[in-house]
């Protein structure tokens, strides 16, 4: 069956993947151990063959072991989900994820919802209506965001609503002096905190889903069975909807895949600029402080994560289109 | 060995066609006049500008004057002098990754798509791989790990996860051609597999390559500052990039009312060059693919 | 009789870049109750324009200009909003060509039936379905199955079934056909056009039946209208246009079909193009094209003349015309 050899591909990809990460990782270039050495003996002032020892141990690298070996350990590791040790925060990359995950999913997710949402209704609007003021004030606008960076839109978001008109915090999830509880209090707060980044992601994101929906319903409104539903008769709303909208979005199920993807290679920017800490923001953190451990858990989550986003949504598209169903 | 010539596609005049559309097409013009105001200001810029490095700590975060278009920055040096003079830097990064993103994406999709059997699958599961993997995540830890010492080694971390997209287009572009009479004829005359793709292949997907050269060196430009942006890469003040990290900074120029100018300026420049690129590429697309002339 | 369907000197035009294009031009026709009105004509001679604007579903860049179009002595082009939406279907339902798929990929077939009725004040889902049933069965299909099913899921001759059921859901009492038979092979052609002569003996409807196929008119119209260049050149019963037609591209249409029986060589078809729409020529649309054709024919367009009961031409020089 399809699903099966998709699902081969996906886990014949993640193998891949981890191979690399492992490869590219261990045989980081001596000197990037020897400056972190140098680094602890800055700070300690131990010497730096003890400091060579210490940060070997840390990172559980032991150049006498056979790769083979390393690799098998840290595939086995992978296999029972750990996703191996944090030199930074001398904890477990898995207590990490736990804290942080769920921030990122949800800001990812919330933001997806809306773009998504909102752009494939501006979309479908501007392809009904033939001619409308919406669809230049669309086009300028894909434009504009089309040209300027993620990173770069959160900037001036930061920048407007946060430092200068201190609407938003800047930094953190949610205010610490609330409790993390089911109350009122902590869901407000956790908004707002959350409304800056989502916009960030939001405002980059709308204007091409509306573009994709509208190159999509207006292909589908050219199809016969539009105008066949006209002639019989039909109301208008049922035709937009049931005709229209459910056809053009077809197409773009794929696209959340990737556009997820692409927000989760962007939360590392985008969290770092509103200190918000979700997954991107530590692998930041991982990567500034040389924290090899932390960086190789991280990047084996997000590839994971893209890879399953990807899966799941060509299993959506084929199970949302009568038409390919029944091709396997 | 006969001198007749095999009929090939017409061959498209690159250049001429670029000409019509800059005369038709009023945002692709602007696009390129845009392109081209960067490109002048990346080659002589420097030379008519100067830009004088050392420290004048009465002088920071002035508003924009005469004597300083752009203000100043967090030690008084011109701004307006940091940004021309940053975009020789930007500008070569950008072009260097682009040209080593396409020779990637040109091979793997022309050894795929002509090849085809088990190279070919096996290339196209590695594309699919780099296309699915979110690519700011994999720089990172390149630049990480490679040291990053100069503009080429940068553009090298740039294009290592860049080609996806465009090997997978070569490729279908290969294989629709391949079928064509034309080589099917190059073929039976008995040309060699170089001269099939210098001179028949290539030609026909070169515009198409061009137009992606420019979506490519956006990216890198997105890329590269984005690294610049986090501290992964050291270099010099002047590039935009590293405009952005330093005003990002504890009491980095974002934070200051003055250095509203100072933050902004890089980020101006870089959305320009953007827009710039991308109205000039949706120009040539047109020209390339007739039906989105509407 | 009161004529069911009335159009009067009807005009469809497209605005297009290099000018307006004529598609239908002053025609006129009528079709009473309970008659199968075949409309003759090569393609792009206007038909399915024409058919679409009884619908007043001309799809823009087009308009109808001018003319009438009384369904049961009421003005069809003046309806708007929900009026027109009630009228379609009700009234005047169509069945277009076995090529188009005019039916929603991702909906099964039931709910075509369904949403029909629905949104013409029918809610009762098991009535919907029970009379779907019906009319499924009255085109040769298998309703369970059809009904589950999707439209890919069918072939081509069912589809066309399926989309005949589709059109009698609300009784209509005028069936516009757009060449239901041309992309099917001979033998489906052949059922389909017994399905539809079952469908009139048992339900008395009227039928207006688009083709270029003179042999499908043959065995089905009562009375036929040919059409050219937008214009309707010819209108009577199906014997007096077989054995005594009247205009040169009428007389031309029977020579060029083949027969299954006759001598092949015996075909012969006209010579020339259709005139370009947007600059027509002056005069008659089929001068350039006739053998009969005068100087008078380049210069006047000749009008609809009734040269006998039932039966009417436009070509001055008619009286010389034979079959």
């Amino acid at each position: 069956m399809a699903i099966l050899k998709r699902l081969g591909i996906a886990l014949i990809t993640l193998f891949f993947v981890t191979t690399l990460t492992f490869f590219v990782v261990r045989n980081t270039p001596g000197d990037a151990l020897q400056e972190w050495a140098l680094e602890i003996v800055q700070t300690y002032g131990i010497s730096m063959e003890d400091a060579m020892k210490q940060v070997r141990a840390m990172y559980a690298y032991n150049p006498d072991e056979p790769v083979v070996s390393q690799y098998i350990r840290y595939v086995k590791g992978l296999a029972h989900g750990d996703l191996g040790t944090s030199i930074l925060y001398k904890t477990s990359v898995n207590k990490i994820v736990a804290r942080a995950l769920p921030w990122t999913v949800f800001v990812l997710s919330t933001s997806l919802l809306l773009s998504f949402t909102i752009g494939s209704i501006l979309g479908m609007v501007i392809a009904w209506k033939r001619k409308t003021v919406l669809d230049p004030i669309i086009t300028g606008y894909a434009a504009l965001t089309g040209a300027t960076p993620d990173y770069i839109t959160a900037l001036i978001l930061l920048m407007i609503f946060a430092i200068n008109l201190k609407w938003f915090p800047t930094k953190g999830a949610y205010d610490p002096s609330v409790k993390p509880a089911l109350s009122w209090d902590f869901i407000k707060t956790v908004l707002h905190h959350a409304v800056l980044p989502v916009a960030a992601y939001t405002f980059e994101n709308t204007a091409s889903w509306a573009l994709a929906m509208k190159g999509s319903a207006v292909s589908v409104l050219g199809e016969d069975y539009i105008m066949a539903a006209r002639a019989r008769g039909l109301k208008e709303s049922r035709i937009m909807t049931r005709y229209m909208g459910r056809n053009a979005m077809l197409p773009l199920v794929t696209g959340l895949a990737i556009a997820f993807g692409g927000m989760m290679g962007g939360s590392v920017l985008i969290e770092t600029i509103f200190n918000y800490p979700g997954i991107g923001w530590f692998f930041n953190e991982a990567v500034n402080r040389r924290d090899y451990g932390l960086m190789q858990g991280l990047f084996f989550l997000t590839a994971a994560a893209t890879i399953f986003a990807n899966f799941v949504a060509d299993i959506l598209y084929t199970w949302l289109d009568p038409r390919i169903r029944l091709e396997d | 060995m006969t001198t007749a010539t095999v009929p090939a596609p017409r061959r498209f005049d690159l250049l001429y066609q670029t000409y019509r559309v800059l005369r038709r097409n009023k945002r692709a013009l602007a696009g390129f006049l845009i392109l081209a105001g960067f490109l002048l200001m990346a080659a002589i810029g420097p030379y008519v500008v100067p830009l004088d490095m050392t420290a004048h700590y009465e002088q920071r975060y002035l508003p924009p004057s005469l004597a300083h278009p752009l203000g100043t920055d967090y030690v008084g040096r011109d701004t307006f002098a940091l940004i021309v003079h940053g975009s020789r830097d930007v500008l070569s990064i950008a072009f260097f990754a682009a040209v080593f993103t396409v020779g990637i994406a040109l091979t793997v999709g022309m050894l795929s798509g002509l090849q085809g059997g088990m190279l070919d699958a096996l290339l196209m599961l590695l594309t699919n791989t780099v296309l699915t993997i979110p690519k700011f995540p994999v720089m990172l830890v390149f630049a990480t790990i490679f040291h990053v010492k100069d503009p080429v080694s940068l553009a090298i971390i740039l294009s290592v996860w860049a080609w996806g997209g465009l090997a997978r287009a070569v490729r279908s572009q290969i294989l629709s051609l391949k079928e064509r009479e034309f080589i099917e004829a190059a073929r039976v005359m008995g040309l060699s597999l170089g001269h099939i793709i210098i001179k028949e292949l290539l030609p026909n997907i070169m515009p198409y390559v061009a137009i992606n050269f420019l979506y490519i060196m956006k990216d890198a430009i997105t890329a590269s500052v984005g690294l610049m942006l986090l501290g992964v890469i050291p270099f010099s003040a002047s590039n935009w990039g590293m405009m952005l990290n330093l005003a990002i900074k504890q009491a980095g120029a974002i934070y200051i009312p003055q250095g509203i100018y100072y933050a902004t300026a890089p980020m101006v420049a870089i959305i320009l060059f953007q827009l710039g690129a991308l109205f000039f590429a949706h120009g040539l697309d047109e020209v390339l693919n007739p039906r989105l002339r509407s | 009789m009161k004529p069911l369907l009335h159009v009067k000197d009807l005009v469809v035009e497209f605005e297009l870049e290099r000018g307006t294009l004529r598609a239908v031009n002053e025609a006129s026709l009528v079709v009473y109750p309970g008659e199968i009105f075949a409309l003759v004509g090569e393609s792009g001679s206007g038909k399915s324009t024409l058919a679409f604007a009884l619908l007043n579903l001309v799809p823009p860049p087009g308009r109808i200009a001018s003319g009438r179009v009384e369904f049961d002595g009421q003005d069809v082009l003046s309806l708007d909003g929900n009026a027109l939406r009630q009228y379609r279907w009700r009234n005047v339902a169509m069945v277009f060509q076995a090529a188009q798929n005019v039916m929603n990929p991702v909906m099964h077939i039931a709910d075509h039936f369904i949403d029909t009725a629905a949104d013409h004040g029918e809610h009762n889902r098991d009535a919907v379905l029970q009379r779907a049933t019906e009319l499924l069965q009255m085109v040769r299909l298998e309703p369970k199955q059809v009904l589950r099913a999707y439209p890919h899921q069918l072939s081509g001759g069912m589809r066309q079934r399926v989309v005949i059921a589709l059109s009698l859901l609300l009784n209509p009492r005028l069936l516009i056909l757009d060449e239901p038979t041309t992309a099917l092979d001979v033998v489906t052609q052949a059922y389909i056009m017994d399905i539809l002569n079952d469908i009139r003996q048992k339900t008395g409807i009227a039928m207006l039946l688009l083709t270029h196929d003179m042999s499908v008119v043959a065995k089905v119209a009562d009375r036929v209208g040919v059409m050219y260049a937008g214009r309707l050149v010819e209108t009577g019963d199906i014997y007096t246009i077989f054995y005594r037609a009247r205009h040169p591209y009428t007389v031309g249409l029977l020579n060029a079909a083949p027969s299954l029986v006759g001598d092949l060589t015996s075909k012969r078809p006209i010579p020339g193009m259709p005139p370009d729409l947007v600059n027509p020529p002056p005069g008659c649309p089929f001068a350039p094209r006739c053998s009969y054709a005068t100087s008078r024919c380049e210069t006047e367009n000749p009008v609809m003349l009734r040269i006998e009961e039932g039966h009417e031409v436009a070509c001055h020089n008619w009286e010389r015309v034979h079959v």
